[in-house]
């Protein structure tokens, strides 16, 4: 049996991944021809889920259904029968990955309707087809003044929720606007500015750096007129309602539950909230209410890429534990690589993807011209797809005899390993394949794109001659995992992968599991803290597979993915460990006010955890600050929003009359949580909003604040001031950071990201094997940490699940003759892989002896090299090198340029 | 800092001092031979007679930190040199071809040099120091100071462990930079106050003067011009050999790739119809400076070395200097200052990516 993943967009593409590569069988179900969803819609996230699409396509594990829908479900979990477009499917449980439709009512009020005016994801294709001078669709005029509406479609009466995307995508669409345009003035009309992170620092660029103006008004109307759009607005400045005129405007329109959400629900038996979305619960956010039956991504709240990934690494590992593992892993199999001789015998492969290079480049004729250059054994120039492409490059070592392979075709991003394994299944050691992309970087780029690719091919032939095998060792993989943190993210990190079947060391530096979850009594939902506390210490200290230690502190990490080792000293423990992988969640830390409006020295003043504690909300008035000023940590977050709100609620409900204020600079109440805030206004809290500029100040009882909306100061006499205080990152971040090479960004660990701007690895960190989840990546609410301690555990069994690892191929070699032992590389090495060595050299002078011998030092590669080349770049003797790019090989190819 | 106003005729005692107390092992300081100025490796100081008339000598022969390059030992050395030769030699104990304990940098005070073979021949002329009056002097008799020096705005000793800077007539001010400096003249026993030896003003003026030279030096606006430049180079590497910030052990010009022979250059030319002889020409000093880019002091040792008088100097130090400005890095300025290219910021050089 195995498992069904519905929706084919980016949740379901990183489920079915997670899955297949842990060896389950995955039906990968996807009502549209093409993998991608939304998604590929984008041009910056297209190119960066192409690989991930490559690789679904080529999955031995996975089944895809293109063009298929759900018609029916029954069965339980452990034993569902499907029916897709006619067929059955057996599985033993399911991923609903249906993702999400974008807000198609637009108001006329925004214009909409006028040429000019266009929603984002238009807009995006617009820019993404842009050569030349960004012109208005509606005269072909370029665009000097252009402006971004937010919450167009959401935070309004017929979608009452926040659609937590927008205003990162607004900001990533802006900044490669004024990457390209950097003269076109661009105006963004906001509510709030919910972003965190990295997002974060991008719209403090756009502000400063790129000069682009952040208004804050409430969604504002577009008058076509001639020749321009009038935006009027509130300008809160001047306080007076103001007009704009600009070329052209976009509108960051709102996401909606997928359309054919209903349908599918009803179909599984799925129950939908109030909004149409699938329904989870805070403490189980990857459940659905039908067991076996897990939910993921944008079907289940709007949200962004990162979230909807960390969430279906999350499910993939909910669907894993009921499921049986049947398939061969790929790459695991035995390799026996053939005799590859002195004399090149070069085959080379022309892939015509799909016609996309046979538009421009004549590639009979490359082919030909190709054919009589030396060492050239043979050329196949009559495939058309991948899949035939590589039927070819097998057949030609096996029956063909070559033992270089030229590979011309898309780009190395999407295909490269998937061609190195087919050479290696086929007995050829994978590092005698020249991968040329012709489609990219010729096809769609030159005139002249025929004589440009015989000249890539004529360079690849020739680096091709000199390129060696390179031996890789298989070492086994350690079924074991250490997880740091004994809160909840730790705790359900750990519980995932033992439920899988490893082993977890559980290391807690307190006395006690539970971290900061204690930190409230109740949930944001109202829930009881303590009880889900309660069952998971109790299913932790339970658990067979797990090992808690606690008062303990992990120290002297070594080795690599697979097989880690580190020395655990704690409560009656002393010991060395060894395991394959590493999950941090080592949660945040309160700041202490110290001070701040005087904090500490007026009782009157506490911060918001202190006052849920205590449990007191009789106060006649009472103030909420939130956005306090402080540089470090993360000053406000989803989580930190939530806790006010449904404290300030708390408040109300206990005494209707008291008088509530909320002084705040963003409320980032996204997605759902939305309907707290609303519920709160109405309810008849009073938010008033300050600049950071003018800071809320509080002396003899008094607390004045500017408010910038009223555009006037405001005077309150609080019976009680409760402060909502930033998130720090763990105090032992610091150290863990350099024990493990993992950077940080404010503190907090920072996850790998493949293309700029894009996050498709929420948990992967750019150390292989370790992985980062919960609150030490950014202060997180609890269905938050949940979902990605899921995903963190999913992503460790994905590597546990192996039997062995191989050493890396492409590291660095040194010459120790030449080498002079300057040590420059060493301090370039980002991983800390190269040490250098201190050795005696004998003097050879007559007579005296006042100096007997001297020393010399040189450079060693130890473990941990991961082929970044930096050191080999640098090495002005050639001493360091990179195996796969010796200087010859670069040569050879350089020459023929 | 801490230092003592001395005479001429005090350097001998405190030269000799430095060996006799043990304070080093051995010293490298400039010799005289007739008209001619070179260095000397001494470990008896009986063999140092009135440095005074010899460390200011405004002769360049070759890099003092060239000579001690791979000085790895623990047997401590003093050098007294020009400040360009301190530089080169703090550079090369970044990049560990020296080690810091084991030296002891001396810095004098510098006006300019000429090239030894000028000095030599001009000896009665321009004599055992010079001034500023006088090299503007001597200019207007064709001595010509070495074109380095003439862009050189940083002659005066401020680098080191100890610095020799000159006062009026006979006077010159010795002072420590360092704790080890500072620890050697207290084993000499001297008196030692605060001095201030900032003289902002005067380098100012130094570095004024030097960028004008510079901008008045022929500018290579082109491939074609470096080309026509570097005709002359017989790649007898020359060049590579006398500077001092040039230290692989094995250069990659005397390896097989990059110094082709027989086969190997018939079949370059094969590839290519033709290729300039001697072969590597280009690519070997567009290799040296890229090389050299960070690191370079400037002293000018590379254009005295060429045998075929090409003006190095408009090629080596006026690129390297452009790129250090980049990186807002003076080689040799601090010890304790990481080479540009080892440290890493998310943000730098934006200014130049626009460009």
């Amino acid at each position: 049996m195995g498992i069904a993943v519905i929706g084919g967009g980016v949740a379901g593409i990183t489920a079915a991944l997670d899955l297949a590569d842990s060896g389950y069988k995955v039906h990968l179900i996807e009502k549209n021809a093409e993998l991608g969803g939304k998604m590929a819609e984008l041009a910056e996230c297209q190119m960066g889920l192409s690989p991930y699409i490559a690789r679904v396509n080529n999955h031995p594990n996975i089944e895809l259904m293109l063009s298929s829908e759900l018609e029916s479900l029954s069965g339980s979990a452990g034993n569902f029968k499907l029916k897709v477009s006619d067929k059955g499917v057996d599985v033993e449980s399911v991923v609903l990955a249906p993702g999400y439709d974008v807000y198609d009512e637009i108001a006329k009020s925004y214009g909409f309707g006028s040429p000019d005016v266009v929603p984002s994801l238009d807009f995006e294709g617009m820019l993404k087809g842009a050569s030349g001078e960004l012109v208005r669709p509606s005269d072909g005029k370029p665009v000097k003044r252009i402006g971004f509406i937010k919450c167009v479609g959401s935070r309004c009466v017929e979608n009452k929720i926040c659609s937590t995307a927008c205003c990162a995508y607004t900001a990533k669409e802006i900044w490669e606007l004024k990457e390209r345009y950097p003269d076109i003035d661009v105006y963004v009309f906001y509510m709030d500015v919910r972003v965190f992170g990295r997002d974060e620092e991008l719209v403090a660029d756009l502000k400063d750096k790129y000069g682009v103006h952040y208004i804050r008004s409430r969604t504002p109307e577009v008058i076509p007129e001639k020749g321009v759009l009038a935006v009027k607005y509130e300008n809160l400045e001047k306080g007076l309602l103001d007009t704009l005129e600009l070329d052209m405007v976009v509108l960051a329109v709102g996401l909606l539950p997928a359309k054919t959400l209903g349908t599918l629900a009803e179909v599984t038996g799925v129950k939908t909230d109030e909004y149409g979305y699938i329904e989870t619960s805070i403490t189980n956010p990857l459940e659905t209410n039908v067991p076996g039956v897990f939910a993921c991504g944008a079907a289940t709240a709007p949200m962004k890429v990162r979230e909807s990934v960390g969430m279906a690494n999350g499910a993939a590992l909910k669907a894993a534990i009921l499921s049986e593992r049947t398939e061969p892993i790929p790459g695991q199999e035995d390799r026996k690589y053939i005799e590859t001789g002195e004399e090149p015998k070069i085959g080379v492969f022309i892939c015509g993807c799909e016609g996309e290079v046979g538009q421009t480049v004549d590639i009979a004729a490359v082919a030909e011209r190709v054919k009589v250059l030396k060492s050239v054994e043979l050329v196949n120039s009559d495939t058309n797809t991948m899949q035939d492409t590589i039927a070819a490059v097998e057949r030609g070592i096996v029956d063909g005899g070559v033992n270089r392979i030229v590979f011309a075709g898309c780009s190395p991003r999407e295909y490269e390993d998937i061609v190195r394994d087919a050479c290696a299944s086929a007995g050829l050691n994978p590092y005698l394949l020249e991968f040329v992309n012709i489609r990219e970087q010729c096809a769609w780029a030159h005139d002249k794109a025929t004589d440009v690719a015989y000249g890539m091919l004529r360079m690849a032939v020739e680096r091709a001659k000199y390129l060696e095998d390179i031996q890789v060792e298989r070492y086994p993989v350690i079924p074991k995992a250490l997880v740091i943190g004994g809160g909840v993210s730790g705790m359900t990190a750990a519980l995932g992968i033992a439920d899988a079947g490893y082993e977890v060391y559980l290391v807690e530096k307190s006395a006690e599991l539970g971290g900061g979850l204690g930190k409230f009594p109740e949930l944001p939902n109202g829930e009881q803290a303590s009880e889900p506390l309660k069952e998971l210490v109790d299913k932790v200290t339970s658990n067979e597979r797990i090992t808690v230690y606690t008062n303990a502190k992990e120290e002297d990490v070594r080795g690599r993915a697979g097989s880690f080792k580190a020395h655990i000293t704690g409560d009656g423990v002393d010991e060395e460990i060894g395991f394959g992988a590493c999950v941090i969640a080592t949660g945040a830390r309160e700041y202490v006010p110290e001070g701040y409006l005087d904090y500490g020295k007026d009782n009157k003043v506490t911060t918001l955890s202190e006052f849920r504690k205590a449990g007191e909300y009789n106060a006649g008035t009472i103030a909420f600050v939130q956005d306090m000023v402080q540089t470090e940590g993360v000053i406000n977050s989803k989580s930190t929003s939530v806790e006010l709100i449904s404290s300030a609620l708390k408040v109300k409900e206990q005494n209707q009359d008291s008088n509530v204020f909320v002084l705040y600079q963003d409320i980032k109440t996204y997605g759902k949580w939305e309907a707290i805030y609303k519920d709160a206004r109405e309810k008849g809290v009073i938010f008033l909003r300050y600049d950071s500029k003018k800071v809320p100040e509080f002396s003899s009882g008094i607390l004045s604040v500017f408010d910038v909306i009223l555009n006037d100061d405001v005077q309150i006499k609080p019976d009680q001031v409760v402060l909502s205080t930033p998130m720090m990152p763990a105090e032992e971040n610091e150290r863990l950071s350099s024990m493990f090479k993992l950077p940080l960004r404010n503190g907090f660990f920072m996850e790998a990201q493949e293309r700029p701007k894009m996050v498709l690895t929420p948990v992967d960190t750019v150390n292989e094997g370790v992985f980062i989840c919960g609150s030490a990546v950014y202060p997180a609410m609890i269905d938050e940490c949940i979902a990605m301690s899921t995903a963190a555990a999913s992503r460790a069994c994905v590597l546990l699940a192996k039997n062995f690892l191989e050493t890396p191929a492409v590291t660095a070699v040194v010459d120790e003759q030449i080498c002079s032992g300057c040590g420059v590389c060493v301090d370039m090495c980002p991983v800390e892989a190269l040490e250098l060595s201190e050795e005696p050299v004998p003097v050879v002078t007559f007579g005296v002896a006042t100096v007997t011998s001297g020393t010399k030092k040189v450079a060693k590669v130890g473990d941990g090299c991961i082929g970044c080349g930096c050191c080999a770049s640098y090495c002005p003797s050639g001493a360091m090198s990179l195996k796969n790019f010796k200087d010859k090989q670069v040569y050879a190819q350089l020459d023929y340029v | 800092m801490k230092g003592i106003e001395q005479k001429y005729d005090d350097l001998e005692g405190l030269l000799k001092g430095l060996l006799e107390r043990g304070v080093v092992d051995c010293a490298v300081i400039p010799r005289r031979a007739g008209k001619a100025v070179s260095y000397m490796l001494v470990t008896d100081p009986a063999n140092i007679e009135s440095p005074a008339s010899v460390i200011f000598a405004p002769s360049f022969s070759v890099n003092a930190a060239n000579l001690v390059k791979g000085w790895t030992i623990k047997e401590k050395v003093a050098i007294v040199a020009k400040p360009c030769e301190i530089r080169a030699a703090i550079e090369l104990i970044k990049l560990k071809q020296m080690d810091k304990e084991s030296l002891l940098l001396i810095a004098v005070d510098c006006a300019g040099a000429y090239t030894n073979q000028v000095y030599r021949e001009n000896y009665t002329e321009i004599g055992d120091e010079v001034d500023s009056a006088k090299i503007k002097e001597l200019e207007g008799k064709g001595i010509k100071l070495r074109e380095s020096c003439t862009i050189c705005a940083n002659k005066l000793a401020d680098v080191g462990d100890i610095i020799i800077a000159k006062g009026a007539g006979e006077n010159v001010t010795v002072a420590a930079l360092t704790a080890m400096g500072e620890e050697a003249l207290t084993t000499l026993e001297l008196p030692l106050e605060d001095k201030d030896l900032e003289r902002q003003a005067e380098k100012e003026k130094i570095a004024s003067e030097a960028k004008s030279n510079l901008e008045a030096l022929p500018q290579m606006g082109s491939m074609d011009a470096l080309e026509e430049f570097l005709q002359d180079c017989i790649v007898c590497k020359n060049c590579r050999d006398m500077c001092p910030v040039c230290y692989c052990k094995e250069c990659f010009f005397d390896q097989p790739l990059g110094d082709p022979v027989g086969g190997d250059l018939l079949n370059l030319a094969e590839l290519r119809g033709a290729i300039g002889l001697p072969a590597s020409q280009l690519f070997y000093h567009l290799t040296r400076v890229y090389h050299v880019s960070a690191t370079c002091v400037g002293c000018g040792a590379c254009e005295d070395a060429c045998p075929k008088d090409i003006p190095l100097t408009r090629f080596y130090p006026v690129t390297t200097q452009k790129v250090q400005e980049m990186f807002d890095y003076v080689p040799g300025k601090d010890v304790e200052e990481p080479l540009p290219f080892t440290t890493y910021e998310e943000d730098e050089l934006e200014d130049r990516l626009s460009e």
